[in-house]
């Protein structure tokens, strides 16, 4: 499975080196040039049900591999079942191994092996295939994703037809809109026009009423018509019986020329009887013809005055006649008149009959204007109520937050009104936990914010203070660290010196407990005194404790002389000959110009000194000095 | 999972991953012999099972 193919056995080895060069483990290698493989040549089958092929006939491959898979598969039969496997190897005795398709397999030495494949992990053969399949399955998945990304274009192509159309409806909109507007201009041409029809009707009302009157009038006129008619009727008659009279006048008038002619025969007769009074008579014809000559102008007169009153007549007469033709012709008038009074009257019907439509209409109309001035009764209502919300929640903005409706927009508005209102809320009741107000809280406030200022700035100062003093403390003990190493290093070395010389050989050295930790850690003290063993000083007797103690002393002293100097009772413990010995050293340091004051009860340190002081406590609470000089 | 060389025994793993890196040691290796080979993926597993069979007793051999 996990073998590694290489072309020779050349290559082989260079891997195997690397490997081992390497450290990297063992692995198993197939050359090409040397591995040959042999391959099953005949299966005793007898019927066994369920044998699927030889493995290496199973597997596809480059042609130059062929022997490296039958060398490894080529004894290999795969069965469907474990049933079918175990007849196989038995009839075949197990010349050749067997593997069942769910892995199980029977080695030719007839051992069994089987049981759960893990096979996320372990299948390392089928990751191949599933590769293929997996790279199969992403060029699929592109194909779609092309389609899909094809099924967007459209979609957004679709999205902006969409937008244009919407773009459309809305222009349609507007068409409307406008078209409502004239609508509802001719509304109102409408109402007007009811209003100049209502006009009309008043003006017609009124014309029927002239009419009305004017028939009245004509009917008086007809009336005074008939009553002249019936005047000159009258006037005719007593014409003519003025003409009659005339007529009767004439005959008169001849019957006197009748008589006057008589009258001038009877005169001529008595011409020609009187012809002697001629003259007279002459004169007296002359007389009458003049009266005869007066009476025919006269007749003449009278002739031409009947002829006039004649042509009067005839005048009057056509009169008559024109008059009568008038009279027809009033008649006809009233007649006609009156089928004018009738069309009037139908009109006035129609007119009525318009008049009640438009009635009708204006009550409609009044019905709707009533309902519109409720309704705008009910939204002054509304809007008075409005308002007075308004008033209230300007009040309100001004007494509680010192606002005017103008300087709200300054004010960021809130997203969500419903938080807002309890956050108010919970701010309210916040401030109400917050109990009585405390006028005097203000200056408090001043008076401590002044105290925590002033408390701050000494607290910086004081922190600045430990800063700066943490490093001068740092600074110190680095100073100190360094001072006592050296001094240390110093007095150790003076110890180990003065520590042969008191002992007269031996070792001694100083010694720190913490090396990490100097300046806090312990000292101790390994000593060596002549003819014994190193030791630590605790393990030494009081005498070696003291005389060390001493030594050490010594040593510091040494290094850093003081020019005085008390020791008490420090050689107490020490035997004879140490004591001595340390006298000695004593006097011997005291040349360095140090003065010793040495409180002692010892003979062989008072052997050494230059001045001694005795002291003594005779009775009880009382001492007693004794001084006494040496040398 | 096969770029990291996922599954292969640490020494074929580290062996692989420096012949990606190294020429010379590219051209001596054809590759690993499940690479190289194919399957029906009905007889994926009996195939796994008979060649893991190999590689143990070839590993024993050398």
């Amino acid at each position: 499975m996990q073998n590694l193919v290489t072309n020779t056995e050349e290559d082989a080895k260079k891997l195997i080196e690397y490997l081992r060069n390497n450290n990297l483990g063992r692995a198993s290698f197939l050359p090409i040039t040397s591995i040959k493989g042999r391959k099953i040549e005949k299966i005793n089958k007898n019927n066994i049900s369920g044998i699927v092929e030889i493995a290496s006939e199973l597997v596809k491959t480059d042609k130059k591999y062929e022997e490296i898979i039958n060398h490894l598969l080529g004894k290999t039969v795969i069965t469907e079942d474990m049933a079918s496997a175990i007849n196989l190897a038995k009839q075949n005795r197990y010349a050749f191994r067997i593997v069942t398709l769910k892995g199980d397999i029977i080695n030719s030495s007839g051992s069994i092996t089987g049981g759960s494949v893990e096979t996320k992990s372990a299948n390392i053969l089928g990751r191949t295939t599933q590769i293929i399949i997996l790279e199969k399955e992403i060029t699929a998945l592109n194909n779609k994703i092309g389609k899909i990304k094809k099924t967007k274009i459209e979609y957004e192509i679709s999205i902006e037809t969409i937008l244009e159309e919407a773009m459309f409806l809305e222009q349609g909109l507007q068409e409307i809109e406008i078209i409502y507007a004239t609508e509802k201009q001719k509304v109102l041409s409408l109402q007007e026009n009811i209003e100049k029809i209502e006009k009309k009707l008043n003006n017609l009302k009124e014309e029927l009423k002239q009419i009305e009157e004017n028939k009245i009038e004509n009917e008086k006129n007809i009336k005074e018509l008939e009553i002249k008619i019936e005047k000159i009727e009258v006037k005719t008659e007593e014409l003519n019986i003025y003409i009659n009279e005339f007529n009767l006048k004439n005959k008169d008038n001849q019957i006197y020329i009748d008589n006057l002619n008589f009258d001038i025969t009877n005169l001529k007769i008595s011409v020609s009887s009187f012809d002697e009074s001629e003259l007279s008579i002459q004169e007296i014809l002359e007389r009458i013809e003049q009266e005869l000559d007066n009476n025919n102008s006269s007749i003449k007169i009278k002739e031409e005055q009947i002829e006039k009153i004649e042509q009067n007549n005839k005048s009057l007469e056509e009169k008559i006649n024109t008059l009568k033709k008038q009279r027809e012709q009033i008649k006809k008038d009233v007649n006609n008149s009156g089928q004018k009074v009738e069309e009037f009257k139908n009109k006035r019907k129609e007119k009525n009959q318009e008049l009640i439509n438009s009635e009708k209409e204006i009550e409609e109309q009044f019905i709707k204007i009533e309902n519109i001035k409720n309704q705008i009764s009910k939204l002054d209502v509304k809007k008075a109520k409005i308002d007075i919300e308004i008033e209230q929640i300007t009040n309100k903005m001004w007494e509680e937050y010192e606002v005017t409706p103008n300087n709200v927009e300054e004010y960021i508005k809130p997203e969500n009104i419903q938080l807002t209102t309890k956050k108010v809320k919970d701010l309210r009741i916040e401030i109400k936990n917050l109990g009585s107000i405390n006028i005097d809280a203000i200056e408090e406030y001043k008076q401590t914010k002044e105290r925590y200022d002033f408390m701050c700035e000494q607290r910086l100062d004081l922190e600045e203070a430990t800063i700066k003093l943490k490093k001068i403390i740092q600074d110190m003990t680095k100073i100190m660290k360094e001072q006592f190493i050296e001094k240390f290093e110093i007095i150790n070395k003076a110890f180990g010196e003065v520590f042969v010389e008191l002992f007269e050989g031996g070792k001694a050295e100083l010694k720190l407990v913490d090396q990490d930790n100097i300046l806090e850690s312990g000292i101790e003290i390994e000593i060596q005194p002549p003819g014994k063993k190193l030791q630590n000083m605790n393990l030494l007797s009081g005498g070696e404790k003291a005389f060390t103690a001493i030594a050490l002393l010594f040593a510091i002293l040494k290094i850093n002389p003081s020019p005085f100097c008390v020791l008490d009772e420090i050689e107490a413990a020490l035997d004879e000959v140490n004591v001595y010995k340390f006298a000695n050293y004593l006097k011997h340091f005291a040349k360095n110009n140090i003065q010793f004051l040495v409180i002692t009860h010892r003979k062989g340190t008072m052997e050494i000194a230059d001045t001694i002081y005795g002291i003594t406590m005779k009775e009880n609470g009382i001492s007693k000095l004794l001084s006494m000089k040496l040398n | 999972m096969e770029a990291e060389k996922e599954g292969y025994a640490k020494s074929v793993k580290s062996l692989l991953i420096e012949c990606d890196k190294k020429v010379e040691l590219k051209k001596c290796i054809h590759g690993v012999l499940a690479n190289l080979i194919s399957v029906d993926k009905k007889y994926e597993i009996a195939v796994e099972m008979a060649l893991r069979i190999c590689y143990a007793k070839s590993c024993y051999k050398y």
